[in-house]
């Protein structure tokens, strides 16, 4: 009888050992993480000191020169008077000198700018007559004139009133010569309206 | 001497009709001209462009007239007794442009075209191909397909 009790005793701890295990077995497990990384010790900055700001050179741009190559040194000019402008146009772009010429000799082009003054034919060649004040964008009322400088190979003819004398300017832009005066030499200021018609420029107006 | 079948290749004549505008003279290519008349009825067309003068019953066609004065930048002026409309054909269209009188036709080569004088605005005067001198007077020599821009020639064709 006590045998039979002692392997009902075994045969009881057996079937929780085993139901133990199961549920051990069928539990549910936590899904793995990994363990958060160690902090880092915080490095000190030294805020107090910026780091040095590195220059970087940029080129220093190339000074322009409004001047053409044909103008470097001394530049011989005829001064002319168009309207209220003193006028020096160099010499070595000068083709030669005409009469204005009268109305009938000038073709006038339609939907042309104001510095436009009609085409003519000088020396069987047909030549664009240019107000130089007009180019420069002043007003100006002018109807006649007296003379066409012909430049750029006869191309244009510049309309003026009256010519003065030849000066010799100097690389600074200042007149010398027999009668010496100084000049503003604002080269450039008709290239942006009229590339070709570059040749000349205002001395000053009186 | 001069082989005047070559010639003809290189340098060909070109026959011009002339009619003047604001006391100058222009040409126009004869092969465009289909004809010339008077000054007649031109009836306004409400929301028309600028350029536009009216239209016409030319033998029971609507023919558009373009301002030529206008057109080209000039003061507007009175029709006279001289006025004419100029009926051309260009770019697949019968239009007519007004003129102050029309002259005569003359025959120039290509070569005495001289397109080097026209150095203002390039959309404004496009039109203009070029100066001819002939006989010590100068010419304008107008390139008709180029008197509307390709907008205005489809515009055009509306009316």
């Amino acid at each position: 009888m006590s045998e039979q009790r002692t392997g009902v005793q075994e045969l009881s701890q057996a079937g929780a050992a085993l139901e133990s295990l199961l549920e051990t077995l069928l539990s549910e497990v936590p899904e793995y993480q990994e363990a958060p990384a160690p902090a880092q010790p915080v490095a000190d900055l030294n805020v107090s000191e910026p780091l040095p700001i590195q220059e970087i050179a940029e080129p220093e741009p190339a000074p322009v020169s409004v001047r053409p190559a044909w103008a470097e040194g001394d530049l011989k000019v005829l001064v002319v008077r168009v309207g209220e402008l003193r006028v020096a146009v160099p010499l070595v772009r000068l083709s030669s000198i005409s009469p204005a010429g009268t109305g009938e000799d000038v073709l006038h082009l339609p939907a042309q700018p104001a510095w436009h003054r009609g085409v003519m034919t000088v020396r069987e060649q047909q030549l664009v007559r240019v107000d130089p004040v007009a180019l420069l964008g002043l007003a100006t009322e002018r109807q006649e004139s007296a003379y066409l400088l012909v430049i750029d190979d006869g191309r244009y003819g510049l309309e003026v009133d009256a010519m003065e004398e030849p000066l010799t300017l100097d690389s600074a832009g200042s007149a010398g010569g027999s009668r010496a005066r100084a000049g503003s030499g604002r080269w450039g200021c008709c290239r942006s309206r009229c590339a070709s018609c570059w040749t000349w420029m205002p001395l000053r107006t009186v | 001497m001069a082989n005047p079948a070559a010639e003809a290749v290189t340098d060909p004549v070109v026959q011009l009709v002339t009619f003047r505008l604001a006391d100058e003279t222009y040409g126009i290519n004869v092969m465009h001209v289909q004809e010339v008349l008077r000054i007649s009825e031109i009836a306004p067309v409400p929301g028309a462009p600028s350029y536009v003068l009216g239209i016409i019953n030319l033998r029971g066609n609507v023919v558009t007239v373009i301002d030529t004065r206008s057109r080209f930048g000039l003061p507007g002026t009175e029709t006279d007794d001289s006025s004419r409309i100029v009926i051309i054909e260009t770019e697949g269209q019968v239009v007519g442009i007004l003129v102050d009188g029309v002259a005569e036709v003359v025959e120039l080569h290509m070569s005495e075209i001289d397109s080097a004088p026209n150095v203002g605005n390039d959309e404004s005067s496009r039109y203009i191909q070029g100066v001819a001198n002939r006989e010590s007077d100068l010419l304008i020599v107008v390139d008709l397909n180029k008197l509307l821009t390709e907008e205005e020639w489809s515009e055009m064709s509306m009316f």
